[in-house]
């Protein structure tokens, strides 16, 4: 029965601490933009979506990638490009997290941020049920 | 509104009747002579749980009738249904919000208790005062958070304001366009009925612990947790194949905090029926067994905890979001209901388990060999426990982190990935020699002889992997440099991309997991084929769905780490592009016809680019005509999400085409919205330009401020046709203040407009579009799309090769079929249990089973051992005191008809 108990215990210790191991490597850090800039390793962003004149949300159809700018809580701004499909609810969201690293785009001669995982903010209206006004016209239909 | 008063009176009413059921129950325990209690408890019982079905069917009946400015006062039916939903979807949305799935879970436990009584024989009284406790407890949560509200409404003064409307809405808000889809038909009532079941496992073991009864639990509880394995087990895969099937939900299984919720479940549950295995066989792991089946249900309720109450499906503090999974929030007082569901439902499983722990009689669990099929069950149980634990703790970081104060985030995959790897590939391992191993002791020769074919077989597998895998990761650094050629992907990312694991590590788990995934697969297929042949083919169930949990381990592990993605542009009149050997080319466009001005027609509902696909050479068949190319036409929607307020909330969903084959999957999806792209043309005012068989003319502008602010910019265009037709358009810029503080600034937009003077083709618009003007010089851009100078679609696409995903399904199908033979079989054998006098405390140990049930004990499923150890060993097993009162002779003459 010992036995067992010994292989057992080595089973879950051994799991418990490749778990730690895992936990411990697996975690990105956020950083602030200043930070990501002279970060060599993919970093973690997050910000809100900037979407005026100035900073365009722009689809580069050549690439397939997405360009927008954000800027972080120091209000700092960066242009992220991430390779991917747009995400489905990007267009709503107030804001985003992106990992990836910033590099030296040479086309358009400054830092971009090379992103390949966007988690985008889930707009904070989604849940609220608010009425229009159109909701509550009788139509022709009504009464039918 | 009847309806809801109706609702409100079923709801108190199961409320009541519950309680009194469990006074009924309570007082046949007290007087376990008389019968009369037990009759008024089932009586009791049954107008509850009808209640509860009735306030199901009344909610069902709020969203599913469709009648104008009626139903939509309640706000459950204005914030899930709408006028235009269809068929199923209608009934679907009855559970597709918080108190519908509540609703949802009440009903099947409902429907279980009848079951549970039905079959509980002289356990009714004990189980059943428990079980109705969770109806209790949902009754009061729909109370407190009820189905039936309604809508405040407008009020006298603002009628009278508003001429011609009505005081409700007249139209709901619709079910989510994400939720339309036929999966939520079957997902939540499968995934539900699974959940709902979990109560019973933890009945029988609150019930074997106060009364000390440890043996007669085994086979009364098999037949529950194998049904609770079945159906949680389905409706996971339901949900995986569904997150699959769309695009952006990152395949078939993503450790999504709230799948993971309906996951960790699933684990104690089975560790539960290993546990079980091992109790029947030798009386020992019962102090594990009633643990289990404590935390199966008490886990299900820290899952649905989690998930309801924002802490994984809402955003972290910095906004993102935690889970794919988003549910409507939970009223207050729902939350404090099921916080106390938790503490009360826990409590009272660790105190009596607590309380128990010595008396529960501890027996020997194991042989004294390692190399024994007691030692692989015992191991069993400990895999699954810690992965159970791994998920659990993984999922519930979130809320450790907003309790230490920090910014909660969801844990990414790859702590999952890589936690659950040493556990898999050891559980791979231990599926794959346990065919071969005896009970109590196994003959080392005898069982590396037994061994030899599969493991060369295995190893032959294994070289077969190892070409494939460097196969893969050639052709993955191929497409990645492609791409990167291209521009489409980030140079650097084939190195700095974080790979779960490192790349050399992860190629040697990929090929040790799926060699091992083949040897379970393998070793499983024969024994439970030797099984079907012998006298008990039901016995076969738990190897068959080891079958499938070996292909499914192959079918995972390759697919995710080999999968390989493209994106590129496929252009009207450009040329077919290739990726993976198939080549893409635009046939045509079938969405909906757009839609005149103002609408923005890139905007639309449901359209579909049709694309012809030719697959490499010598694969697919030749139609009719001589072709063997295909057509794959993805789908995209865009929505708005809050059809309801007044700003727009735009949403898109993109439906992939999934092409299957058997040994890999093509996935075409949309990498962008597909673009029209329309001809340009630079004017100057008053000087007329002849392009192809048209002449424009830009006549003059206008400009004209707006209510909200900013302005209007039109321009006079007129267009003269080949035949003669002079017509007139005004296509705008409008400029709109946007944003505030820094990010102020003027939003523009362009109208395009329809020219229906001018009539097109089907599917392809004539559209006028300015795009930027100039005062100073009066120059002006356009752009257009005419009958004989049409624009032409560019279609991003994302296309991903799958490597044999479809093991993902066909192994859990088998694990499913194995399963379900595995319940048949423990069901029919719970059926032989003899009804005498309850058992309690020391003389559970003297508990009759009858001779069928004994056999079942004696595992003659055994049947790979040749060696005949296993005949001379049962008749250790008179020691443990379970079989005490069968005479052994009776046993001895089945081991020479062991084959």
């Amino acid at each position: 029965m010992n036995k067992m108990y010994i292989i057992a215990f080595l089973v879950i210790g051994g799991a418990l601490g490749f778990t730690m191991w895992s936990f411990s490597s697996s975690l990105t850090p956020y950083v602030d933009v200043k930070t990501a800039r002279k970060t060599n390793t993919p970093v973690q962003i997050r910000g809100i979506i900037l979407r005026d004149n100035a900073h365009q949300v722009v689809r580069d159809s050549k690439k397939n990638a997405l360009r927008f700018w954000i800027k972080d809580q120091n209000q700092e701004e960066i242009e992220v490009v991430y390779y991917g499909a747009k995400p489905d609810a990007f267009d709503a969201a107030p804001g985003t997290a992106a990992h990836g690293y910033v590099r030296h785009d040479a086309e358009t001669g400054r830092d971009i941020f090379a992103s390949d995982s966007l988690i985008v903010q889930c707009p904070s209206k989604y849940n609220d049920v608010k009425y229009k006004d159109a909701m509550y016209k009788q139509t022709a239909s009504a009464g039918k | 509104m009847w309806m809801g008063v109706a609702g409100t009176i079923t709801l108190w009413t199961c409320l009541i009747c519950s309680v009194l059921t469990i006074g009924a129950y309570g007082l046949s325990l007290m007087r376990p002579a008389y019968r009369k209690p037990v009759l008024l408890g089932r009586a009791l019982y049954t107008v509850c749980a009808i209640a509860m079905l009735a306030t199901f069917a009344l909610l069902g009946a709020v969203v599913y009738t469709k009648t104008v400015g009626g139903l939509y006062r309640y706000e459950y039916a204005f914030a899930h249904t709408s006028n235009d939903l269809q068929g199923f979807y209608r009934i679907a949305a009855t559970w597709s919000g918080q108190e519908g799935s509540f609703l949802l879970w009440g009903s099947w436990t409902a429907i279980i208790g009848f079951l549970v009584f039905a079959k509980a024989g002289r356990y009714e009284s004990r189980v059943m005062p428990f079980f109705v406790t969770v109806l209790t407890f949902l009754s009061l949560i729909l109370i407190a958070q009820s189905p039936f509200k309604l809508i405040p409404g407008l009020s006298a003064a603002d009628l009278a304001k508003n001429p011609g409307f009505l005081p409700f809405p007249h139209d709901g808000q619709g079910l989510n366009p994400s939720l339309q889809n036929y999966w939520m038909t079957i997902h939540p009532p499968t995934i539900f009925f699974g959940f709902a079941s979990l109560a019973v496992p933890f009945c029988y073991a609150v019930a074997a612990l106060i009364w000390k009864d440890y043996e007669e639990w085994t086979p009364r509880i098999m037949p529950y947790a194998l049904l609770t394995c079945l159906t949680l087990g389905i409706g996971l895969f339901m949900g995986g194949y569904w997150a699959y099937e769309t695009q952006g939900w990152h395949g078939f299984w993503a450790w999504d905090p709230v799948e993971n919720a309906s996951f960790f479940p699933w684990l104690a549950i089975t560790a539960l029926v290993h546990g079980l295995v091992v109790q029947k066989d030798r009386g020992g792991m019962a102090k594990t067994t009633t643990f289990l089946g404590l935390l199966g249900f008490w886990l299900f309720l820290l899952g649905t905890f989690l998930t309801r109450s924002g802490a994984l499906s809402g955003n972290g503090a910095d906004g993102q979001m935690l889970s794919i999974h988003a549910f409507d929030n939970i009223a207050k007082s729902g939350l404090v209901l099921m916080v106390a569901m938790l503490v009360g439902y826990g409590v009272l499983g660790l105190v009596l388990w607590a309380w128990r722990f010595r008396s529960i009689p501890a027996r020997k669990t194991t042989g004294d060999s390692l190399l024994s099929r007691d030692f692989a069950f015992f191991i069993a149980v400990v895999l699954m426990v810690v992965a159970c634990a791994i998920v659990t703790f993984g999922t519930t970081w979130p809320l450790i982190l907003s309790w230490m104060h920090k910014a909660p985030s969801a844990l990414k995959p790859t702590f999952y990935n890589r936690a659950m790897l040493p556990l898999s590939v050891i559980t791979a391992l231990m599926m794959g020699i346990v065919p071969w191993l005896a009970y109590r002791k196994t003959n080392s020769e005898a069982f590396l002889k037994k061994m030899l074919i599969p493991w060369f077989v295995m190893l032959a597998f294994g070289f077969f992997m190892l070409f494939w895998v460097m196969n893969a990761q050639h052709d993955l650094q191929a497409t990645h440099d492609v791409q990167a050629a291209a521009g489409v992907d980030d140079p650097a990312w084939a190195e700095k991309a974080s790979a779960w694991i490192n790349p050399a590590v992860q190629r040697i788990s990929v090929m040790g997991l799926a060699s091992l995934g083949f040897l379970a697969a393998l070793s499983n297929s024969m024994l439970a084929f030797k099984v079907f042949r012998s006298r008990k083919p039901l016995a076969a169930g738990g190897w068959v769905a080891h079958v499938g949990i070996g292909l499914l381990m192959i079918g995972a592990i390759t697919s995710n780490t080999f999968e390989r993605t493209m994106r590129f542009v496929v252009a009207e009149n450009g040329g077919p592009v290739e990726a993976f050997g198939y080549k893409f080319e635009f046939e045509k466009f079938t969405g909906r016809a757009r839609e005149a001005f103002p609408k923005n027609p890139d905007y639309d509902a449901t359209n579909a680019v049709e694309i012809r696909v030719t697959p490499p050479a010598g694969e697919g068949t030749t139609d009719a005509s001589g072709s063997r190319t295909f057509i794959v036409n993805p789908k995209w929607f865009v929505y708005n999400l809050n059809t309801a307020s007044s700003e727009d909330a735009l949403q898109r969903i993109r439906w992939p085409h999934i092409r299957k084959y058997f040994g890999h999957d093509l996935y075409v999806g949309y990498a962008n919205d597909p673009q029209f792209v329309k001809h340009v043309i630079t004017l100057k005012k008053g000087q007329p330009v002849t392009a192809g068989p048209y002449t424009f003319l830009y006549a003059g502008n206008n400009v004209q401020g707006l209510e909200q602010g900013g302005r209007s910019i039109s321009a006079d265009l007129q267009i003269t046709a080949p035949d003669g037709k002079v017509v007139r358009t005004n296509p705008s810029i409008m400029l709109t203040p946007t944003g505030e503080g820094d990010s102020a600034g003027m939003a523009q937009t362009h109208l395009n407009v329809a020219v229906p003077e001018l009539p097109d083709e089907n599917n392809v618009p004539s559209v006028v579009y300015l795009d930027t003007m100039n005062a100073d010089n009066g120059e002006a851009t356009f752009k257009f799309s005419l009958p004989q100078a049409k624009g032409t679609w560019e279609v991003p696409l994302e296309v991903t090769y799958k490597p044999w995903v479809n093991l993902v399904w066909v192994g859990v199908i088998v694990m499913g079929i194995g399963v379900f033979l595995a319940m048949v079989r423990r069901a029919l054998e719970a059926r032989k249990i003899s009804d005498g006098p309850l058992a309690t405390g020391a003389s559970a140990g003297a508990v009759r089973y009858s001779e069928s049930s004994l056999e079942s004990g004696l595992d003659l499923d055994d049947v790979t051992n040749g060696s005949g150890v296993n005949g001379a060993q049962s008749n250790a097993r008179n020691g443990n005191g379970k079989s005490g009162n069968v005479p052994a002779k009776s046993r001895r003459p089945k081991a020479p008809t062991r084959p």
